[in-house]
């Protein structure tokens, strides 16, 4: 991408959330605490199973977090290319980080 | 259409683009009517598209419809409208005049290419309504793989303005300040094919449902069958264990007075056999048990199709469940008494449980909604002529099908969305002998 072009997408995207702002009004600190801790999931979750795959429960023990909470975590970043299947481990599939 | 005031003229307006209203727009087009098909979501394909294979010829569901959702989006006479809201429908001197409002998709649909890089660069994630919050989707996505059309929606509940979507487009047609568009329609005649609700998960409290993670309704038990589904396999929502048992609830939200559903859903009976066959292929040593008061299987093939199911090994247990509870390890719990045996209560153990939850309908007529028309009982359209006029509702030129007149599988709903096109057709030509000025206007 040419200087001049990111230059021109950089002012259309300031130009759309200066006016997205003046419509909505200041940011929800609620939807912006949620939005950090989902954040830290997901980092929690990626960084777990960076080196070795891991499935759910073993997920949930080292990250803290409940094995619901993991597995919808786990299927969001699949979906989005962020972790892959490993096979399987008894009943339960293994994911590591993509 | 007149895009600059907003108006269109068409011979016939069909309301709701699921199987029915897709049937109905594309046998009516196909004769040369003009049709403006309005859908309120962001894609057309309805409940069909979401399914895995359909009963009893267990068929790819989206192989049958995805054709039909291309043929409608892309036929000369049917004008699309997804992403809108019918606001009010009025009796003029010609016909009708629809008043629709098209809401924000948040991006300009004549400059997006659908490449998807705002919803890659969308750092926002919430739970998807496609996989009935199994998976997971952006703040700005496209609905599913495919959708027609191919646009994505930005959730402005969801998004964070941080602007990576906007960023990321290359043909800028992110616009985060768009409004609601007011769309009117005159037509001749309207079909109403809108949809249906199934039961809430949790209406019946001693069921679980919406609480214990391993409780789910039919429909998200066919994103686990189906082959793009979220977790790519079938596994428990709770830990991704594999199931080793699984139940199914006959009856968990019809046949019930308490639910205010005291009708049979017609097709619960089909597709609880239908997902117990297509479980035993994809987990061929679970135990599946359906729990049913009676096998209701009337259609064509219906029966064959259970008695099938019954040699493949499936569990029958004529039984009431009373209620289910879940133990530390998420499996559940069902205590159920056995109508065959005679025996007393007992305890029963599954990874997994389906409610085969009833069907109620997604819009119900009121006098001051967007269309004076009668309701009975239960909430479905009435049919004044049924069964000899089964498509002919409470007003003149007003029709109906599919699962707006009544809970119906997808056999029963094309058929119907094809006799209600024959209708609309013929009420359109007897207009138009009777004001010979309006004749071959629009065809």
């Amino acid at each position: 991408m040419s200087e001049d072009t990111a230059a021109r997408k950089g002012n259309y995207a300031a130009e759309q959330i200066k006016a997205a702002r003046a419509r909505r009004g200041p940011a929800d600190p609620v939807r912006a605490e949620a939005y950090k801790r989902d954040r830290e999931k997901q980092n929690a979750i990626l960084k777990a199973i960076a080196d070795e795959a891991r499935t759910v429960p073993e997920i949930a023990e080292a990250t803290g977090l409940t094995t619901t909470e993991v597995m919808w975590w786990v299927t969001a970043l699949r979906k989005y290319g962020k972790v892959q299947d490993d096979g399987k481990r008894d009943d339960y599939v293994a994911y590591r980080r993509k | 259409m007149d895009p600059e005031n907003g108006r269109l003229q068409a011979d016939v307006l069909v309301v709701g683009a699921g199987i029915a209203g897709l049937q109905a727009s594309l046998d009516l087009a196909d004769q040369g009517y003009s049709v403006a098909l309005v859908e309120r979501q962001p894609s057309i394909g309805g409940t069909m598209i979401n399914l895995s294979k359909v009963f009893p010829t267990l068929d790819c569901a989206s192989c049958i419809t995805t054709p039909r959702m291309a043929s409608a989006a892309h036929h000369p006479n049917i004008d699309l409208f997804t992403m809108t809201e019918v606001q009010a429908i009025s009796r003029t001197d010609d016909g009708f005049e629809a008043s629709l409002v098209k809401k924000p998709r948040f991006i300009e649909e004549d400059q997006c290419i659908g490449c998807r890089r705002c919803e890659e660069a969308c750092s926002v994630f919430v739970p998807d309504e496609y996989d009935h919050g199994l998976g997971a989707r952006k703040a700005i996505s496209i609905p599913f793989t495919n959708a027609i059309p191919q646009y994505p929606v930005l959730d402005e509940e969801a998004c964070m303005l941080c602007g990576a979507c906007a960023k990321a487009c290359p043909t800028q047609c992110i616009n985060f300040v768009q409004e609601p568009r007011s769309i009117a329609v005159e037509a001749k005649a309207v079909i109403v094919t809108t949809c249906f609700d199934l039961t809430p998960m949790d209406a019946k409290k001693e069921y679980g449902g919406g609480i214990y993670p391993n409780v789910l309704s039919p429909l998200q038990m066919e994103r686990l069958l189906a082959p793009h589904g979220p977790y790519g396999a079938v596994l428990r929502p709770s830990d991704g264990k594999t199931p080793d048992s699984i139940a199914y609830v006959q009856c968990a939200g019809s046949r019930d007075l308490s639910l205010g559903v005291p009708y049979c859903s017609r097709v619960c009976c089909m597709y609880a056999i239908k997902q117990a066959m297509l479980l035993s292929g994809s987990l061929p040593i679970a135990d599946i048990t359906i729990y049913y008061m009676d096998i209701r299987a009337f259609g064509k093939g219906y029966e064959q199709f259970y008695q099938n199911a019954r040699a493949m090994g499936i569990n029958f247990v004529k039984a009431k469940v009373a209620r289910i509870r879940e133990d530390e390890d998420h499996n559940l719990l069902l205590r159920i008494e056995r109508q065959d045996t005679g025996e007393g209560p007992e305890e029963v153990q599954h990874d997994l449980v389906v409610l085969s939850l009833g069907m109620v309908p997604a819009w119900k007529p009121t006098p001051d909604g967007m269309i004076p028309l009668q309701a009975d009982g239960d909430g479905f359209l009435r049919l004044p002529q049924s069964p000899l006029w089964p498509n002919l509702t409470t007003m003149d030129g007003v029709f109906a099908a599919g699962v707006a007149t009544g809970p119906k599988d997808i056999v029963d709903a094309i058929t119907d969305a094809g006799a209600a096109a024959m209708a609309a057709a013929n009420y359109v030509e007897r207009a138009r002998r009777s004001a010979p000025a309006l004749a071959g206007a629009t065809r």
